[in-house]
Parts: structure tokens; C-alpha cells; sequence
């Protein structure tokens, strides 16, 4: 009857509570000891609650009014979550202890710390330090590597709202090189499309590894779309890309993209590009004509060019068109 | 908006989540296809996996490469045997996962690392082990696992005593539930395993093959599933209209023949499964006396089921009003905010214990303990060796009863040497075995490999004290400046608090090491 009287205890319950009352204690203490109300500190008590709760439940049948005195306890089970943290401890305090209070006696029987003892230990807690130091600077590095793992993994989805949050996420915190190696390589079979690849020149912009990135974007090229392209390209500009990063967009199906690659072609490599470009002469739109003639007006250009500055300077629609070619022809002294 | 964690109720047929936002109420999250219900079926295709509705509208063409009961062989041996590879369930798993994942990202514009999975009542440890694996696989860091009766009872939220029946498309459960001020205690929970809305199905597609005159075909079958598929959807519409046509469709028979089936009809077929489940609920009934009884699950939809109930046990309650299919994906939803104001604790539904020399199951933790629960068994070696503990869940006593889950082998442990060993079970069920040993300075974790969690949380602040206070009884012999080094040392690990677990363990193993060398070095 006595451990039984504990269990009571335990739940603030006076030995003639009824079954009703038992749960209901054992609720309104789980309300405030329960792991998710307390979080991990109040496992320990949780689990004292829970054990007298279970064994009163042992002793009634449900529903039945008063706690029968039949079933007493098991008495003195060696194991089981009777036994607390505390007590393991206190336990663990016995081994140690006395061997301490040795140490001690000898440590001033051979009055105090011999210079031996002294180097020994001063050898053993260096390295500690140095250990701790080891396990400290990786810390970094760990947190660093989960964020990562988290971030790389979304920006393979297969949803766009996923990969754009992960770079905006990257916007934020900035980039790492695994990170910049993963989305290279994922940009390279995918292609982004819109405000993904908006956001993603964005946190490319001051990265070291811009140009691998941009070569991947120059795989699909021809795949973006109008509006796509001329965005990409005025990044490209903006940034002094090389031209060999914008000549695939001379084939781009769009005039208003090749418009807007001859625009921002840097005036000082026309002659490297010269065969690219001259081909485009054969084009009609205006748009694309009169950034052409203005980028090969300084050019030495092929014979058969002749025929048709001669014939765009005479035919065209467009006034302006007229005038750059016949300044060139003009240079030139094609006539 | 703080973290967020969403519920996803993994269902047999389809997959569903939920956001409880504070504030602002439980919202379904809608998948990519703009519904709420994801099949629950992943499918291979030479460019990889793909699951949901893309697997769905496979299964139609080429059944033999999508598959949809990963979830009734988790925990097992089984496995899917695709283009010279063979998937784990829990390999299947993922990429449905990872599609429920991307699809609430993308709903609610933030990065989700945390869910709250509800699991049938009725799953065992290793079960729900490999559930949250899958999860953790899929992005989730942390998993919580609810079960799904008694994510129901939480979502209708009444008081009282009442029995939930969760009647799904492949598990029938039953959770019985007392709500007392906001505090909602499992008492009792038990569950089939081989009762649900696809047995129906399945009934329901042969009577109409046979009515139509159209051969049953096999289930590899191509046109097995989509037998399936139109008998699901006669089901429903049962549910609702007295008498229902069925055209069969071009894929079984070609000259647009139709036949009508009556409810009357579709009762007789199913009834003996209804009188199987009405049996399992009077049972539960007599046992308990509820005041209500909530039935959830697409399932329990079924007039003849609500007919039945209402007349030999209580009217069915569907609780809040919301469709009885959402009520777990709410739960778990809800689930993963509960603190003081909704509180739930679910009971362990068998015992978990290890087998002793006789080949006996001694119990540790009982049957319908309260959630979490924890058990310390302290082992001492007899002769150097290894200590053999076999975990065993289950109930009988008697010699090979229970359930053996697993063997823990400890080895390289000397004559008297005392092992401890402590099992507990979280809030949802999930167990976890953590070994301590040696004494007073290597402490290890191991973990049953159903859960995979090498580094258990430890309890780091316990740990430290207890280093702590050995560190400050060396140094009083020591002068000052070691001692003020000592103490730096104690403070630097103290400061890896709420880092990973692998690096404490790692900070505590290097004062271990210090300890162990001080202290020998003293005792001479």
C-alpha cells in the first residue's frame, strides 16, 4: 500500500481518488510536463507521471469507481523506468569519487606537483586544446554544408517556384562553390525559364563562377524566348561579356534578339567575328541592318558583299539603312 | 513567417497535405495539378521516376511500370524490380515525397525541412522506421510521425469520450479518443490491415466485368487498372445516385455497350465486408462505451456503412464538418503546433520488450502507455564476449511469443561489465535505442537500424555537467593557469550547444580522452 501511496503522491491525488480523478490529474500534469509543451526537459517528469499513471491503471478496471486495493505493486524492480537520471548519476558520482579523494592524499603526501607531473599534464591538456580548436573550426563548415545540401537539392527541382526559391534563398546568403558548381550543372540540361533565370544572373552577377554559368545559359541559346534573350543580353552587356558569348544569339530566330546582340557588340572585335557577321547582310529588317552597317562600316568586307550594299542602298524601305550603306559603299569605293 | 511544418497524410490511394498557419487555420496545400488529392503511385520512365498524377495517367498506358502499395510493404523485404534495378519501398516512396515537398514549397513560397506524417495505427516500430526514413531521404530533416485515427480525433477537436473509425482506401482503424479540456488521450487503438475501400473495388470491378460481359482481365493487365479506376468512380457515384450506368470504355470492349448497377446490388456484394467492420466497432463500443463515434476516410462515405452504424451502434459524426477524406491531413497538420492549449497523447499500441535467456518476452514498455516512454535495462556481461539483446513487441509471454524486431549485438565487453540500455518511443510512435556503456567515459549510440538517426540527440547539457564537475575536481590540485585553461576548454566545448550532434559527440570525445589521461596521471 505504501508505493502505492508514491504513485498518488506523484500525481498531487489523495489515496481515495477515484479513477476519474487519476486521469484527470495525469492530464492536467501532462499539460504542463509533456516533451512538447516543455520541450526535452520535462521528458524525465513526464515519464515519472506516465509510470504512475500506468501502474494505478493496472489496479482498476475501467470505468469502475474507486482504485481497488487488489494488485499492489511488484515491489523492487531492479530495472525499468523507475530508475531517473538522477540516480544513474548519483551512482556514477560513487565510482569516481573516492578514487578522487586518493589523488588528492597523494598529490600532498608527495607535497604538491612534482615538475614531471606538471609537464605531463600541461602535454595532455595542450592537445586537448588543440583538438577542441579542430572540432570548433568545423563547426562552420558543418552548418555551412547542411545549408548547402538544402539548397542544392531544391534547385534541382523539377518546378520552377522550388528553384526560384532556392535562389532567391542564395540572393540572400550568398553562394558557395558547391553550390555554384551544382546549379552550372543543373542549368546545363535545364533551361531556365523567365523570372528563374532573371533571379539567377542576379546572384551570378559577382560570382566567380559567372562564366561557366553563362556558357551553360549559351547551350540553349536558341530555346529562349524573345523577352528571355534580350534580358540575358543586356546582362551580357552590361557585364563586357567576350563576343564569343554573344554570337549564338546571331541565330537566334528573333531579329529583335540579333537587333539587340549587334547593338552591344563591342565595336573593337568586329574583325575576329567578320564572316559571322557580314552573313547577316542578306537579312531584311531594318533593325538588324543599320547596327550591322554601323559595326562594318570600319571593315574590309568580301567582294560579294558589294551587290548588295549596292542593292540596299538603292532598294531599301528604310531611309537610315540607305544612308549607312551608302556611306560604306562610299568608304569603300565599291561603285 | 518562422518555419513551417506541413501534415501529410500518406494515404494507400492518395497523398494529401495541410499548413496550419497561426492565425490563419489549417489550408490544404494544392499539388501541381491544382487538386488537393495526389495519387499515392510513382511510376518509371526512361527519364526517371516520376509519381502523382504523371504516374497516374502511366498507369493507364503502361501499368507495369507504375506502382501504388509501397506503403503496405514498408518495413519489409519487398521490392520493385524495374529495368535490371530493384527499389526498397522506401526508395518508391521518395519521389512521392519529394513531389509533396516541392508542391508546398512552392505554395507557400519558403523552404520546408520539417512535416508531420501521419501513419496507420496499426504500423509496427519498423514500419514507421522506414516511413520516416523515406522522409528524411525526401528533404524533411525533421519527421514527426502521428497516427492517423488519432490525427482525425485531433482535427475534430470535440470532447468527450469517442471512438474514431478510419476507413481508408487499404487499412481500417480505430482509435479510441477522450478529449478533456483541450488534452486528447489515446486509450486504445487497433487496426486491420486487410480491410478497405479497394476490396470494394475490387468486388465492385468483377461484378461489372461480369455483368457487361467483358473478360476480367489479369491484374499485370493493362486494362486491370483502368478496370480499377472506373469501379473507384461507380463507387462514388454510388454513394450519392440510387442507380448508376456504366458505359464501358473503349479500352475493355468497343461497341460502347453499357450496363446499370442499383445500390441494392452493390450492397449485397459488399456487405459482408460492412458486417466485419461493424463487428470491430461493437467491440470497441462495449469495451469503452463512447458517446461518439467519428468516422473519417474517403471510405466511410459508403451509405450502407453510415446505415449500419447509425442503426446498431450511433450515428456517425464526421466532426467539424470538414469531408471526412481531409480529417487526417488536418490532424497532422495540427499535430505539429500542439503545445498547452491542444494537447494529444497516443498510447503504445503493443508492448515492446526483450527476450530473456528462456526465450521469454519480458515486457518493458506495456501495452497503452502513455506517448513518449522511455525504459532502462541495465545488462552485465557473464565472460567477455558479446551481449546478445533481442528486441521483441507484442504481447504473449510464452516462449518465441512477440514479434522479434531485432537483435543488438554489443561487443568487446569484458567480464562484469555493465551495459545500459535505454528504449524510448517518441510522441508518435517511433522508437529509438540508445547504448551506454563503459563505465564512466565512452559512451556510445547505437541505434536499432530502423532508425537510421545515427546521431540521437544527445543530451548535451547532461553530458557537459557531468564532465564539467570531474574537470573542476581536477583542476582544484592543479595551479591557476592550468586551471584557467582547463575551464576554457569546458567553456569552448559548452559552446557547440546547438550544433550537430556528430560534432558534440566529437567535443565530448576529446574531453573524454583528456579526462581519462589527468585522471590516470593523478592516481599515479
Amino acid at each position: 500500500m505504501t508505493t502505492r501511496n508514491a504513485e498518488f503522491e506523484i500525481l498531487g491525488l489523495s489515496s481515495d481518488a477515484t479513477w476519474d480523478d487519476i486521469k484527470r490529474a495525469f492530464r492536467r500534469l501532462a499539460r504542463t510536463y509533456h516533451p512538447d509543451v516543455a520541450g526535452p526537459s520535462g521528458a524525465r517528469k513526464f515519464a515519472e507521471i506516465a509510470e504512475a499513471y500506468m501502474t494505478l491503471k493496472e489496479t482498476v478496471s475501467t470505468g469502475s469507481g474507486k482504485v481497488s486495493a487488489r494488485g499492489a505493486r511488484r515491489a523492487g524492480r531492479e530495472t525499468g523506468s523507475g530508475e531517473s537520471l538522477l540516480s544513474v548519476l548519483k551512482r556514477f558520482w560513487r565510482k569516481i569519487f573516492p578514487r578522487n579523494r586518493e589523488t588528492k592524499e597523494e598529490y600532498s603526501r608527495s607535497g604538491g606537483f612534482s615538475p614531471a607531473a606538471s609537464r605531463f599534464v600541461g602535454g595532455v591538456i595542450t592537445r586537448a586544446e588543440s583538438d577542441m580548436y579542430g572540432v570548433l573550426s568545423r563547426r562552420e563548415e558543418f552548418a555551412s554544408r547542411t545549408r548547402s545540401d538544402a539548397i542544392i537539392r531544391r534547385l534541382k527541382s523539377r518546378r520552377p517556384a522550388v528553384t526560384l526559391l532556392a535562389l532567391r534563398q542564395l540572393s540572400k546568403s550568398g553562394m558557395n562553390g558547391d553550390v555554384a558548381s551544382a546549379a552550372v550543372e543543373h542549368f546545363r540540361r535545364n533551361r531556365p525559364c523567365g523570372e528563374v533565370l532573371e533571379v539567377m544572373l542576379d546572384v551570378f552577377a559577382n560570382s566567380p563562377k559567372r562564366d561557366d554559368i553563362i556558357r551553360a545559359l549559351l547551350l540553349h541559346a536558341q530555346k529562349f524566348t524573345e523577352q528571355e534573350a534580350v534580358m540575358l543580353l543586356g546582362r551580357l552587356k552590361r557585364w563586357r561579356a567576350k563576343p564569343e558569348f554573344m554570337r549564338p544569339f546571331l541565330s537566334h530566330k528573333s531579329p529583335a534578339v540579333i537587333a539587340g546582340t549587334l547593338s552591344g557588340w563591342p565595336e573593337n572585335s568586329v574583325s575576329g567575328e567578320r564572316s559571322e557577321l557580314t552573313i547577316l547582310l542578306c537579312k531584311d529588317d531594318e533593325a538588324i541592318l543599320v547596327p550591322l552597317l554601323r559595326l562594318l562600316k570600319k571593315e574590309r568586307l568580301p567582294r560579294w558583299t558589294g551587290a548588295r550594299l549596292l542593292s540596299l542602298m538603292k532598294e531599301h524601305p528604310s531611309a537610315a539603312v540607305r544612308v549607312w550603306a551608302s556611306a560604306i559603299v562610299r568608304d569603300q569605293k565599291l561603285s | 513567417m518562422d518555419e513551417c511544418i506541413i501534415g501529410i497524410d500518406l494515404g494507400t490511394r492518395y497523398a494529401e497535405t495541410a499548413v496550419d498557419i497561426p492565425g490563419r487555420g489549417v489550408s490544404i496545400i494544392p499539388n501541381r495539378w491544382g487538386g488537393n488529392r495526389t495519387p499515392s503511385m510513382v511510376g518509371f520512365t526512361k527519364d526517371g521516376l516520376v509519381a502523382g498524377e504523371d504516374a497516374a495517367r502511366l498507369m493507364l498506358t503502361e501499368p507495369e511500370t507504375v506502382w501504388w502499395d509501397m506503403k503496405r510493404h514498408l518495413g519489409s523485404d519487398w521490392t520493385a524490380r524495374v529495368a535490371g534495378r530493384s527499389y526498397s519501398p522506401e526508395e518508391m516512396l521518395l519521389p512521392l515525397l519529394s513531389l509533396l515537398r516541392e508542391d508546398a514549397e512552392a505554395f507557400l513560397k519558403t523552404f520546408i525541412s520539417s512535416c508531420v506524417l501521419a501513419a496507420p495505427a496499426h504500423f509496427s516500430f519498423p514500419e514507421r522506421g522506414a516511413l520516416a526514413r523515406a522522409a528524411r531521404k525526401a528533404g524533411f530533416d525533421r519527421v514527426r510521425i502521428v497516427n492517423e485515427p488519432t490525427a482525425a480525433a485531433l482535427s475534430a477537436g470535440i470532447g468527450g469520450r469517442f471512438l474514431v473509425m478510419d476507413f481508408g482506401a487499404g487499412t481500417l482503424d480505430m482509435s479510441l479518443v477522450e478529449g478533456d479540456g483541450g488534452v486528447f488521450q489515446v486509450l486504445d487503438s487497433r487496426g486491420r490491415r486487410d480491410i478497405g475501400g479497394l476490396d470494394i473495388d475490387r468486388l465492385l470491378a468483377e461484378r461489372l466485368c461480369r455483368n457487361a460481359g467483358v473478360p476480367l482481365s489479369r491484374p499485370s493487365d493493362p486494362r486491370a487498372s483502368l478496370m480499377m479506376r472506373e469501379a473507384e468512380n461507380v463507387k462514388i457515384a454510388l454513394s450519392g445516385a440510387k442507380r448508376v450506368t456504366w458505359r464501358v470504355p473503349a479500352g475493355l470492349a468497343d461497341d460502347g455497350r453499357a450496363v446499370e448497377i442499383d445500390r441494392a446490388e452493390f450492397e449485397s456484394l459488399i456487405y459482408h465486408i460492412m458486417e466485419e467492420i461493424l463487428n470491430m466497432v461493437r467491440k470497441m463500443w462495449r469495451k469503452y462505451e463512447p458517446e461518439k463515434l467519428l468516422t473519417v476516410g474517403g471510405s466511410s462515405r459508403i451509405p450502407l456503412l453510415r446505415q449500419m452504424l447509425a442503426e446498431r451502434v450511433r450515428e456517425p459524426d464526421c466532426g467539424g464538418g470538414s469531408r471526412p477524406e481531409d480529417a487526417v491531413v488536418t490532424g497532422s497538420a495540427l499535430y505539429a503546433h500542439q503545445g498547452r492549449e491542444r494537447l494529444l497523447i497516443d498510447v503504445l499500441s503493443k508492448s515492446l520488450g526483450i527476450m530473456n535467456a528462456d526465450g521469454q518476452a519480458v515486457p518493458l514498455l506495456r501495452k497503452g502507455a502513455p506517448l513518449p516512454a522511455q525504459a532502462r535495462q541495465v545488462f552485465t556481461a557473464r565472460g567477455s564476449g558479446a551481449i546478445e539483446i533481442t528486441v521483441v513487441q507484442g504481447e504473449r509471454k510464452v516462449r518465441g511469443g512477440g514479434r522479434v524486431l531485432q537483435t543488438l549485438t554489443i561487443g568487446g565487453v569484458s567480464d562484469g561489465e555493465t551495459v545500459e540500455v535505454d528504449f524510448k518511443v517518441d510522441g508518435g510512435g517511433l522508437l529509438h535505442v540508445e547504448v551506454k556503456r563503459g563505465g564512466n567515459t565512452s559512451r556510445r549510440t547505437i541505434s536499432l537500424d530502423f532508425d537510421e538517426s545515427d546521431e540521437i540527440q544527445c543530451d548535451f547539457a547532461s553530458e557537459m555537467r557531468i564532465r564539467e564537475d570531474r574537470i573542476a575536481k581536477l583542476s582544484m590540485s592543479y595551479p591557476d593557469n592550468y586551471q584557467s585553461r582547463l575551464l576554457d576548454i569546458a567553456k569552448d566545448a559548452r559552446s557547440l550547444k546547438n550544433d550537430d550532434a556528430s560534432l558534440q559527440w566529437e567535443a565530448l570525445g576529446v574531453l573524454d580522452r583528456m579526462i581519462t589521461e589527468l585522471e590516470r596521471a593523478a592516481a599515479g
